[in-house]
């Protein structure tokens, strides 16, 4: 990561400088700034429709701004169509020549580029015996599956040494363990090939795997670009703690009592500090919520269940091989804020817990709870993440400690 | 409820079929619970669903309800086998409001049912589906979520002795699919009734399963409670199906240059969180991949060559280029045949 820091000090390999794209009356991106560094794997993280895939288009040439730059290797390309901004695309729908081997399919690319045709097909043989693809270069690509079809598209792209690859989804068809298998190979090609490689996608997981830096968008707008441990550890606003993490952040609604919050419905208070230096210096928002209203994120895993903690009641437990996932329903406000929530539907940001009326707990493989059992749930202080309900905006708070307050 | 029996059940296993058939399936789906089938893509799951639906006609095989008599129900038409099933793309009606998708399927002649029965049936599927504030809503006003809670309202007012989904989750995005992993749990549990859950995904079956029966080009792999599939695969297929990180797999070669026994099998598996890492600058294994998988920190380590994946215990902290000594309990190993 120090690396990486070091790396962003020069000229960015790709840049993007207030570009801001408009379909008639539609913003699909506001006005947006980013940078990536040579040799730097960064993910645009977000739900459809956030603008991912159009700020790609507008890198790639494939969409024009409706206003702002952008810049390869400090030159400004906005005027530059797709072919003379040295980058290779690799999109979710793929198209290979159904008449050329699966070999002439990549090495086509560098023939183009003027490659002798001896060389064209050596790195082509190459590229795909890394692709895990090599007993299939004399296929046409109408006998692979779509998951190799798909890999194929990859292998025609990589092949290249362009200035950088952007990918749009590439592995959005592909099972679960050839996904795997893709992201370890992915990344091993950017690593040493020191390529430059920008990847949009909707799967936060595939986004922590991958990344050397997220950049988190949603409804037009950039909310978050850092590094995955920050995103994850620290994250902007609500819509970040809810939407990274697998489940996401348990957020619960909570009450300032002087220097004591309480959370509703579930009777932990706990005791923080307006002013924790460390989060205040990442500039991660102002100290005070406007409106009053404030939000507490937890990730599973800091929820510690201990016999003094507040009461909850198993639901479900969830064996996920490695570890579980126990769904606790919290005590009767928050099943009463359940109820309430559930007719409502939808999924705003900052009603995760309302919506369901559950926390979730991460434990260890082994550990065993009925369903219908009573434990009792705490929180680590140092996992706490504060949060203004009206903005959304993450609060410089530091947690001091949490105490489980008697039912009344 | 009743249990059900499938014994040999065929279908388009000839020389002209591969992928999609069905090649002598033999399973028992026990009352009341949630039988999850996971394969890949073309692994013939979605026709084994429909021909329990009655929606496809088996080569051979039979298919037996089995309560306080056992009937061989292999020849009924679907609408007499007292199924119900929701589809990964859920269709409602568009031109009926909420209210008259969920009465729709009650409303045939043959079911006999009262118009005040009916409207009680529909309200109380809303109630337990959170949908009651919809009911007067087109389906064009839902989000993708709801649409599909009201797919599933449409199975469950018709009370149905068993319930059938196709990936009913898989075009929802990823928050809204744990949330309604745990409703469609919640809902079965309330019910009663058994649940045959068709899905690629290894995770939701996991969640969601009594039992995972493992199918593979129309064969059973494997069947049973989940723990026990992913502690005990039955073979190599299996044993990559279930878990992320994937389990390592070691052939004679790289066993034996790790030291570690082989017993006369053929491949040993270790499920990455079975690795006991110890930083160590003079260990044999360096990581070349550091990945922070929430509370988990994934590695690749490379030990002379041979590529390892290990789950490192929450908040340790390492980077690419560390070493490592492994160690591991010789009863975390799996051994295979193949």
């Amino acid at each position: 990561m120090k690396a990486m820091d070091s790396l962003n000090t020069g000229t960015p390999r790709i840049r993007l400088e207030g570009a801001a794209r408009k379909f008639g009356g539609h913003i699909a991106v506001y006005p947006t700034d980013l940078s990536v560094a040579p040799g730097e794997f960064v993910v645009i993280l977000g739900p459809s429709g956030c603008g991912k895939t159009t700020t790609l288009r507008m890198i790639a040439g494939l969409e024009s701004p409706s206003q702002g730059r952008v810049l390869i290797n400090g030159r400004d390309v906005t005027a530059l169509r797709p072919g003379d901004r040295d980058i290779a695309f690799v999109f979710q729908m793929f198209s290979l020549y159904p008449h050329l081997t699966v070999r002439d399919n990549v090495a086509f690319t560098l023939l183009a580029q003027g490659l002798p045709a001896a060389e064209a097909r050596r790195c082509a043989t190459e590229m795909l015996g890394r692709l895990g693809l090599g007993e299939r270069a004399e296929s046409l690509p109408r006998l692979l599956s779509g998951g190799d079809q798909q890999r194929v598209a990859l292998a025609r792209a990589l092949v290249r040494s362009p200035q950088a690859f952007l990918m749009d989804e590439p592995l959005g068809t592909l099972d679960g363990e050839l996904r795997e298998e893709m992201h370890e190979t992915l990344r091993d090609i950017h690593n040493r090939s020191g390529a430059t490689t920008l990847f949009v996608t909707h799967d936060q997981g595939e986004a922590m795997r991958l990344a050397d830096r997220i950049a988190v968008m949603r409804e037009g707008r950039v909310v978050q670009f850092d590094h995955p441990r920050n995103i994850y550890e620290s994250p902007a606003d609500l819509f970040v703690a809810e939407f990274v993490g697998s489940p996401g952040m348990n957020i619960l609604s909570a009450r300032r009592e002087g220097e004591w919050v309480a959370t509703a419905g579930l009777d932990l208070m706990f005791r923080v500090a307006e002013n924790d230096r460390d989060r205040d210096a990442m500039g991660t928002g102002t100290s005070s919520p406007g409106g009053g209203e404030i939000r507490l994120g937890v990730r599973p895993e800091n929820v510690l269940l201990s016999e003094n903690g507040a009461p909850c009641v198993v639901e479900q437990t969830q064996f996920l091989g490695s570890h579980n996932i126990l769904s606790l329903r919290i005590g009767e406000a928050g099943a009463r804020s359940e109820a309430g929530a559930r007719n409502e539907g939808g999924s705003r940001s900052g009603e995760g817990l309302r919506d369901g009326g559950f926390i979730k707990a991460w434990i260890p493989a082994g550990v065993r709870f009925a369903e219908g059992q009573t434990v009792g749930v705490t929180f680590l202080p140092s996992g706490c993440r504060w949060f203004d309900a009206a903005t959304g905006g993450a609060l410089p708070w530091k947690t001091l400690e949490a105490v489980c307050r008697p039912m009344r | 409820m009743p249990a059900y029996a499938i014994e040999g059940l065929t279908v388009g296993f000839g020389a002209a079929a591969a992928q999609h058939a069905l090649d002598g399936v033999w399973f028992k789906i026990e009352a009341g619970e949630i039988l999850v089938i996971l394969g890949r893509t073309g692994s013939g799951k979605t026709t084994l669903l429909r021909t329990l639906a009655g929606l496809q006609k088996p080569d051979a095989g039979s298919i037996r309800e089995v309560g306080e008599a056992s009937v061989d129900i292999t020849r009924l038409p679907p609408h007499a086998r007292d199924m119900a099933m929701v589809f990964q793309n859920f269709s409602l009606y568009p031109h009926m409001t909420v209210r008259e998708n969920l009465c729709f399927p009650l409303r045939a002649k043959a079911l006999g049912l009262a118009p005040g029965e009916i409207a009680a049936r529909a309200e109380s599927a809303a109630a337990v589906l959170g949908l009651t504030g919809l009911l007067d809503r087109a389906p064009q006003a839902l989000s993708g979520g709801e649409m599909q809670r009201v797919a599933i309202g449409r199975a469950l007012v018709r009370r149905p002795k068993l319930f059938l989904m196709d990936e009913p989750l898989a075009s929802l995005d990823a928050k809204l699919r744990e949330r309604m992993i745990l409703e469609i749990h919640r809902l079965q549990r309330s019910l009663g009734c058994g649940m045959v859950y068709v899905t690629h995904d290894h995770a939701e079956a996991m969640s969601l399963a009594d039992r995972i029966l493992v199918l593979d080009q129309g064969k059973v792999l494997q069947s049973g409670p989940p723990e026990e599939i992913y502690r005990r695969p039955i073979d190599t297929r299996v044993a990559r199906m279930l878990g992320r990180p994937g389990i390592n797999l070691l052939s004679v070669e790289e066993a034996g240059r790790m030291g570690l026994p082989l017993s006369g099998k053929r491949t040993l598996g270790i499920r990455p969180e079975n690795w006991r890492v110890t930083a160590d600058p003079s260990g044999p294994a360096v990581a070349t991949v550091v990945e922070q998988l929430g509370p988990q920190t994934a590695l690749v380590l490379d030990v002379e060559g041979i590529v390892l994946r290990v789950l490192a215990p929450p908040a340790s902290r390492c980077k690419a280029g560390d070493r490592f000594r492994l160690g591991m309990d010789p009863g975390d190993l799996l051994y295979f045949d193949r």
